[in-house]
Parts: C-alpha cells; structure tokens; sequence
C-alpha cells in the first residue's frame, strides 16, 4: 500500500534527522519530570526557564521535560500556576536528570508578584487560538444544577458557543458539533454529551487539564476541521490513598485514588450518576431517566525510562418509560500507553486506543428493537525530540480502524411484525504521520511549522449502491425538488478490497514575533474531516449516525488563517485573535431527508461549503485573591449548498445562510474573588446575540392542518440571551482533629430569573383554534447546594 | 416505521416553560394551495375526487380565502376521459368517479386567473386495516391515550402507508422492516381529539414522494422545536404552475385506495 511505502521513507527520513542533529559535546542536557509534590501527580504545561541564557521550555503532556543548555551554572526557574515557585541551581557539566517537586499554593490572600519571564514563555510561543484550562478552573466555574462540567465551562472562552441554552455538543469558531476532535486520554469521543447535553460526559473530578485548540492545531492532530479538545485524567496519588466526592442536587460523585505500590504506581476510579427519575414525576415508578459513568486510570513506573499507563472510561444513558421504550447509550474507551525516554533528550510514547460509540433503542409498541454505533482502535506513535533550547522535534503516526454499524433492526418477540435486517456496515483506515517543528529562530521569531500526511481508505462492503452518472442525487426541475436516484442493477463493485482512497498532505504553519512584553502571531492550517455525522438538527442528537467519506461523499476540506496580538501586563494577560476559515465539502440534506435506518445514505446528501471569520478578544488575570477572564468575540458563520448544475435550486435557494450557533456577539465575564479563608465567591455573565431561527411567512391550511412555510433559512433571529449565574463556596474551618475536610458550593443559575428563549414554536392552539407564536425559556432561576468533601 | 426512532427524542426537551409571545410576522409567500385527492375505498371500483383551493395568508390571520372561480379537470390519461369538478358550497371541487383505474396515470388541470397547474399520479394500492384497538401503554403525556392498530403489508413492492387518526392526526408508514408482515404499532393521540368516545381511523396507500411530504408536514406542524429539530423549510409538493414556475402551488395531489374502521367506546379516563 502506498501509505505504507510513505510511513517507511518518513521515518528513514526521520532517523535520519536525529543522527545528523547529534550534537558535540559543549552542550548539556537536564531533563525529567515534573511533579506535585503531596500526590506525585506529574504537571502538564509548567515552566522551565533559565533567565540568564533568556530561554525556557515547557514540561509535555506526560509531566517530561528536557532542555540543553551550554555548560554552566545556571538559576533554573521551574513554575506553574496554583503552585510555588521553585528555583533550583543547577550545574550543567554532564547531562542531567532531575525529577521536580512543586507544592500547591494554598497561600493566596496576599498578591504573587509573577516575574515577567515566566509570562513572557508562554507569550513567545508560536502557538495560537489555543485555550487551557485547569480541573480546578472547571470545578469553579458556576453552573446549573451546581453541577460543575467542561463543556459548560469551555462555552465561556471566546470562539466558543452551543446552538442555545438545552443544546448539545459545543461549536468552535463556527464550526459543527461534529468537526471538534475531542480527546479523552487520546481516546476519541463520539458523543460528548449526557442528558442531550444537560451534562458532558467528562467527570470534573477526575480532569487534569484540558487543551482546546481552536486554530493553530498543531500536526500531531488531526481528522477533525473545527478543533481539538485534549482531555487529560489525572494519574491518581502515587502517595495516599484520598477519597473524593460530591452530592449534589441532582447527581453524586465519588472519588478513590491511591498507591499501589507508593512512589512506583497508582490507581483512580470514578464514578458519578444521576438519581433516577430525573425530571419525571416521582409517582411514575415504572419510569426512569437517568446516567452514570466510571472513569479509571492505573499507571506504573517501570524504570527510569520507561512507564505505563492505562485508562478507561465507560458511561451510560438509560431511559425507560414504562413499558413503552427503553433507551440506552453511551461511549466505551480503552487506552495503554508506554511512555519511553530513549534518550535525555528524546521521549516517545505508544498508545493502542480503543473507542466505541453505542446507541439502543427498543420500542415494544412498535415491536423492534434498534441498535447503531462505531467503533475505532487506534494504534499511535509519538516521538518528542528536544533536540537545543531552542528546536524542539515532534514525530508521528497512527493508524485507526474504523467500523461503522449504521443500523441493526430486530423483532422485540414472536408477535411483532418486524423483520430482522441489518444495514451495511461500513469500513475504513485512516492513516497518519506528521512531523512538527518548534524552532526558535531568533530572540524575537519563533515559528511552528510541520506536514501532516493523511490517508483515509474505505474499504469494500457489502450493498453499496451504483448510480447513473455516479450521482445518487437528482433534481427534478419542474417540481424544484431533490429526489435519490435510483440505484444501478450492479452494486458498487471493485477489484481490490478498497473502494476509495483519499490522500492528503497537510500544511501546518505558525509564526511569533515578539517584542519585550508582547508578541504578533500568525497561523495557517489544513485539515481533513474523512467521517460526518449525519445529522440535520441544531445540534446532534445521539442516535445520529457516523459515516464515513467514500464514493460519493468527499472529506471535508479545512483552511484557517489566524492573526494574533498577545500581551502581559503585570497581572494581566490580553490575548486577542482575528480568524478566517472556510470548509468545503460540507454535508448538507435535501428536504424530507430520512436519515435515520437508510441503508443509502447518499441518495439524501448534497455537498455545500461553510465559512466563519471573526474577532476574539480574552482578557485574564489569573493570580491574586480577585481572578477574572472576560471574554469577547464579534463572529459570523455561514454555510450554503449551491447544488451541483446551475439550473438546481440548492438548498435556500443555493444562498448563504446563517448556521444555527452564530452569534454576533458573544459577551461572558468570568470571576473568583476570595472573601476570606472560608468564602469564596464565583461568579459568571453571558450575553450573546439571540440565535439565528425561522419565524414563518405565511400560512396555510391543508388536509386540516394549518401549515406554516418558512422562508429563507434562519434568517431571524430570536431574542438577544444574557444571565447571571453566582455560586458561593463555604470550606468550613478546618478541624485537625478531623481528617474530612468539606466543602458548601450554594449556587443560583440565572440570578436574575431571565426568561431567556431558547426557542419559538409556532402552532395552532388546541383550545381557541388561533395559530400562535410560543416562545420556550429551558431555565429559570435555578438554586442549587452541593457538599462535596475528600479524605 | 422508522420515524419512531427520530420521535422518541424530541419527547425529553420537557423542561421548558412556556409563554405566548406578541410577533410581528411579515406575509411575503403569496401562493394559491391545492388540497386535491382521487380516492377509492379498497374492494369497490367506484369513487371521488375532491379538490379544495385556497390561498396563502399571514401566520396569524384567521380566516381562510377559498378559490371559488377556477376550472378544475381531472383526465384518465389511459382513456382520455375528462372528468370537470364541481364547486360544491363546503369549498370543495367535487365528482364522482365511476372504475378508477389501477393501470392508468391521473392528470390534475386547474385554470385559474390565466395560470395553468397541473400534476399526474397514479393510485396506490391499500390493504385492509387488520384491527384496532385501544391500549393501555403510557406515553409521556398523561392526556394521550394508546391505539394500537394493526394491518398485513402488501407483498413485494415497496409500499407506503398513510394513517389518518381522526382529521389531521397523520402517521405515515413504510414497509422497509415488515415487508409482507402482519404488523402492530400504536399511535399515541390526546384525549380531548377524541369526540363521543369514537375514532375513524383511515388508511390509505401513497407513494415515497407523499410519505416524504407528510413527514415534512408533521415535522413542521409538530410542537417541538429547539436544538433538535430539523431546519423548517417551504414544503414542496407534486404540482407545478405549466406557465410560470416561480408560482408552483403548495399542496399535493394524491391518488389511494383507502380503507376506514371506526374505534367505538374509547375509555378516556
């Protein structure tokens, strides 16, 4: 296979480059971990600087670090926020290895001065559009229910919205809930959403630290064209064993960690679910509405150099009403990890990542029982070569197997009617190998630039279908609509096992220039998208169906420009982008699409494009007693779907249309003010334009029924959204006699009992007869209490 | 039966609160609507066509402008007979129609205001509903009730299915899963649609592109709304304007085979 031939002659070639870049000996490495120092938990994302050669680097997503150095003596700054700083002397007259220990800083009341330097690090790297957060932040951040979560919290950044209050998934820069890669452990999640999007599917409990890349997204990524959510679990406490948890108003978590042989390994499981009953009424035993997930994570230090880690996460949702349906649904995912150090310099890890998306559904007054899903293993290889202070090396490939299983029907019983059928499942590769490289070419330009190689390829099935001309869609002119084509007597055949291959190389670029205290960046990038959700609602619903490109479906095709100023200003930090993107390929649906258990998906697609551009403005402090982010972004998002010839209609008329997260404006401030020891106050305000919607133009009435027609698509917009949600949280003094310490979060969401629309319906009333306009507020003022403790 | 699987989600957006709002809607749609219909009731040769014209009006407006003064025809294409719709005083273009036949093509003709519409169809063949009957199966709003309704799909073909349960209560069906097969499914109706405790129920045969149009009626009438529905859109149905195509009419011209059973003595309680 071609891939393969390419993948050989890429890593020569990279080998290659490590040799050549052997260095003489006058320079130095130190390197190791860095670690908190009560759980021995490694730090993502610290700082390592020495200020007299004016140069740092940053600790990696397993808590490594290494950087060369002339010999000398050197002060070595090591700093990550939310602990102590740490300076260490140093003497660099061999390579070194040396593991770091930083403490939690619990000692906020008086304000941290922060050196220049350590802020200045991370402002002259040539990364953009890139966004983090802590578990802590995440676990601080008010929401409803007081329930704390990840998604909700990442909607505060800009660049990031949902199509409205009650939705599900998230959408970045204007790009679909389907375009965002989101990581777990590296494992890929299909479905980020439990409840259709009251909660994530991430236990804040169990987060170490999250990366959203909205833009800049380095080669290592890929497979997705709006963004990358890297989610990363805690290790658990190679120390003590600590328990955790949380009983909340509508949910409870619960939290073990420890050693299982100190120093050397550790394990965490959690766990949190829903009471049941959720949202019914409490008479109604026979129904239930509810879900649970378990995190797991174990990790052994084998040697020095090498260490493995293993996680888990499983989660369900269950609903059940009565005798009449029972759902079910959820992600399943495995991952072992080995982490090697094959020199001071070079680290490498190899995952084999396996995911898996399930959806059931039976529904006995039908008399079937449904079910769908994908699956994917993922084999991946990741190489860090920190080769000088200032070039740093990345390699990479992997390979994932994909299995779609678009639908299986089955009789519920011997009385129902239904036959039992499976539509074809589906198979693909998408293959992979990157190379990235950090270069700091000057005191004041620094860049980023790699290539991604991609290849995806569908194999053969079983019962794809073949069109005339190769088109599945057709329009009929005269009736203005689009019908599927009548398939071919002969199925798509071929010769080989392959059915379509796509390749693609992608470029990847960034750039930093920068000054004392600021810095200009700029970026651009490619991405594929080779598998879509099939999915025609404001946000995805989790019985869509994930298909892959192939015939005649053509991989999404990304290009973003990004334009960045960042500065640090003692406290504060501005950061501020102006982006540009545009998708071709994008899926688009005729009218009256039936895209659900349609064995010929294609006869229903037409392909269209999608563009975004906008302004992004995040300003932070994140030190001292009073924390604040505000956030704001001017954007907007279209898509259009011209049709194939000139003479079709396309979809609204082949013009630009507003997608259904556009938002003008996009207001949120985000605070943490310290009272005292006990008390802390957190709050959050949000104020978007309204949501693009349809209100109808006319009216009429037919086989009883009063229709109304909709014009141009979502070319209103509902009412502008803003609300105030507070939550205190009480930590009582702490008795030292006790070993539990505990914690009161009083929380109220929308504080000022908004009447927010999350949607307008428009119907005729049962009672007097007259059509009427009905606008749905989802939630009002909602107050919450949850107690959370840990041991 | 496949639309039961989209239907079941949209139940669980039940948060929400509601409260009519004042909208100022513009009317910029100005179309005439064509409700046309040939049916025949299954083991009879005989029976009707029917047609009602009416035009488009604001979302709010009320009252319904029928047309009164078009020229409706109806041609056997197989035969080339010519039947002319009287206009009856309920608003409807009525006839008679003595052997409709399996084999040929109907041509729908309205003149109307020097514009010519025009559609064709052919009939679609119904089975018999098999039994009905009132369930006891609970749906998430406690003012619906279960009818459990049951009928044999008609051999090879694809077939498609209209049930009507009472006016304006629409279920469509396909046969994808139950080719040839005795089947039951139920349909949840609320209570107060029910009159005198007694439900007609209709069934009739239609082809895919009908299917598709009532799906996107429903959709579009149904009281769901919000993150997962689909985008709304201008409905597009089977008949078009010969001399000006940017005046295609709403509406559809259906040709079926149908048959009725009427459910007595409903428990609504």
């Amino acid at each position: 296979m071609d891939f393969f031939k390419v993948f050989r002659s890429f890593l020569t070639a990279t080998l290659l480059l490590l040799f050549t870049f052997s260095k003489s000996q006058t320079s130095f490495t130190v390197s190791g971990y860095i670690l908190d120092e009560s759980s021995k938990e490694v730090l993502i994302g610290s700082n390592i600087i020495i200020p007299s050669l004016n140069t740092g680097t940053i600790s990696n997503s397993y808590g490594f670090y290494s950087i060369t150095v002339p010999k000398g003596n050197y002060d070595v700054i090591f700093n990550i926020l939310g602990y102590k700083e740490v300076v260490k002397k140093i003497i660099v007259d061999r390579n070194i290895t040396i593991d770091i220990l930083l403490s939690e800083q619990i000692e906020e009341l008086s304000e941290v001065i922060i050196t220049e330097n350590i802020e200045n690090i991370e402002i002259d790297l040539p990364i953009l559009s890139l966004n983090r957060l802590s578990g802590q932040t995440i676990k601080q951040t008010p929401v409803v229910f007081g329930e704390s979560d990840l998604l909700k919290t990442i909607l505060l950044l800009p660049g990031v919205s949902n199509a409205g209050e009650g939705a599900s998934g998230f959408n970045v820069r204007g790009g679909a809930a389907d375009q965002n890669l989101i990581l777990f452990d590296e494992a890929i999640i299909y479905n980020s959403s439990h409840l259709f999007g009251l909660f994530s599917v991430f236990n804040s409990d169990a987060i170490k630290e999250v990366k959203l890349f909205k833009g800049g997204i380095p080669a290592s990524y890929g497979g997705r064209v709006s963004s990358v959510l890297d989610v990363y679990q805690k290790d658990g406490n190679k120390n003590e064993l600590k328990f955790n948890g949380g009983i909340g108003a509508i949910s409870s978590r619960f939290l073990v960690e420890g050693p299982i042989q100190t120093e050397k390994s550790s394990f965490l499981i959690a766990s949190r679910g829903t009471y049941a009953h959720l949202f019914l009424k409490l008479t109604d035993i026979d129904n239930s509405a509810y879900f649970f997930d378990i995190n797991t994570k174990s990790n052994f230090i084998i040697d020095k150099k090498n260490k493995l880690y293993f996680s888990g996460y499983f989660g369900r949702d269950f609903f059940k009403l009565d005798n009449t349906f029972l759902l079910l649904y959820g992600n399943t995912t495995f991952n072992l990890r080995w982490n090697h150090l094959i020199n001071d310099k070079t680290f490498s890890n190899t995952s084999l990542i396996y995911s898996d998306y399930y959806y059931g559904l039976q529904l006995d007054f039908v008399g079937f029982d449904w079910n769908s899903g994908i699956k994917n293993l993922n084999i991946k290889f990741d190489l860090k070569n920190y080769y000088s202070s200032n070039i740093q090396f990345n390699y990479g490939a992997n390979i994932i197997y994909y299995d779609f299983n678009p639908g299986k029907i089955m009789p519920i019983n011997k009385e129902s009617g239904i036959n039992p059928s499976s539509l074809n499942k589906k198979f693909a590769f998408e293959n992979a190998a990157y190379f990235d490289v950090i270069h700091k070419i000057s005191n004041k330009i620094s860049v980023r630039y790699g290539l991604r190689f991609n290849q995806f390829i569908r194999l053969k099935q079983l019962g794809l279908k073949s069109y005339l001309n190769n088109k599945p869609v057709v329009f009929d002119s005269v009736l203005k609509i689009y019908n599927g084509a009548e398939p071919l007597a002969n199925n798509y055949s071929s010769d080989t096992n392959i059915f379509k291959s796509f390749n693609n190389i992608e470029p990847r670029f960034n750039l930093s220039f920068n000054r004392v205290d600021d810095s200009f960046k700029f970026s651009y990038n490619r991405l594929n998208q080779y598998i879509h959700l099939i999915s025609n609602t404001n946000s995805p619903q989790p019985l869509d169906i994930w298909t892959p490109s192939g015939p005649y479906i053509e991989p999404q095709k990304l290009d973003q420009f990004a334009v960045g100023y960042y500065k640090s200003m003692k406290q504060f930090k501005l950061e501020s982008e102006i982006f540009f993107k545009r998708i071709k390929n994008r899926l688009d649906y005729i009218d009256g699409a039936d895209l659900v258990a349609n064995n010929d998906i294609e006869r229903t697609l037409l392909k269209g494009q999608a563009r975004a551009y906008g302004l992004e403005f995040l300003l932070k402090k994140n030190t001292g007693r009073n924390q604040f982010w505000i956030s704001y972004t001017l954007s907007k998002s279209e898509q259009k779907t011209p049709g194939i010839s000139h003479d079709e209609s396309g979809i609204n008329n082949g013009k630009w249309y507003l997608t259904p997260y556009d938002k003008t404006h996009d207001i949120s401030i985000n605070s943490k003010i310290k009272i005292n020891e006990k008390l802390t106050l957190n709050s959050n305000f949000i104020y978007q334009t309204g949501q693009p919607t349809n209100y109808p133009n006319a009216q009429y009435q037919y086989m009883n029924l009063s229709i109304p027609n909709y014009g141009l698509r979502n070319s209103n917009r509902l009412p502008n959204y803003h609300r105030l949600d507070i939550s205190l949280s009480l930590v009582p003094k702490k008795n030292i006699n006790k070993k539990v310490n505990s914690e009161w979060v009083f929380g109220i969401y929308n504080l000022y009992n908004r009447d927010n629309a999350s949607s307008i319906l428009f119907r005729k009333n049962d009672q007097t007869l007259k059509n009427e306009a009905v606008q749905i507020s989802i939630f009002g003022i909602v107050p919450s209490v949850t107690y959370n403790f840990n041991f | 039966m496949k639309r039961n699987l989209a239907f079941i989600l949209l139940i669980f957006i039940l948060l929400g609160c509601e409260k009519v709002i004042d909208l100022d809607l513009e009317f910029t749609e100005k179309r005439i609507v064509v409700d046309a219909k040939i049916n025949k009731r299954i083991n009879s040769k005989n029976g009707f066509a029917q047609v009602t014209l009416s035009n488009t009006t604001s979302y709010f407006e009320e009252e319904i402008t029928f047309i009164e003064n078009a020229e409706v025809v109806i041609k056997e294409i197989e035969t080339s007979v010519e039947y002319k719709l009287n206009f009856s005083k309920e608003n409807q273009y009525y006839i008679e129609i003595e052997n409709i036949l399996k084999s040929s093509d109907y041509e729908l003709n309205i003149y109307h205001e020097n514009n010519h519409y025009q559609s064709k169809n052919i009939l679609r063949s119904s089975p018999p509903i098999g039994d009905v009957k009132q369930g006891i199966r609970k749906s998430l709003n406690d003012d619906e009730i279960e009818i459990v309704t049951s009928f044999k799909d008609i051999e090879n073909d694809d077939n498609y299915y209209l049930f009507e349960f009472g006016k304006g209560n629409l279920q469509p069906a396909d046969d994808i899963y139950i080719e040839g097969n005795n089947f039951t499914f139920s349909y949840f109706i609320n209570k107060n649609k029910i009159q005198n405790n007694e439900l007609e129920i209709k069934m009739e045969g239609i082809d895919f592109q009908y299917f598709k149009f009532i799906i996107q009626i429903i959709i579009q009438t149904n009281t769901q709304n919000g993150p997962f529905a689909a985008p709304p859109t201008s409905i597009k149905g089977n008949i078009y304007c010969v001399n000006n195509d940017s005046l295609n009419p709403f509406g559809y011209f259906n040709v079926s085979e149908y048959d009725t059973f009427t459910l007595k003595d409903i428990n609504i309680n």
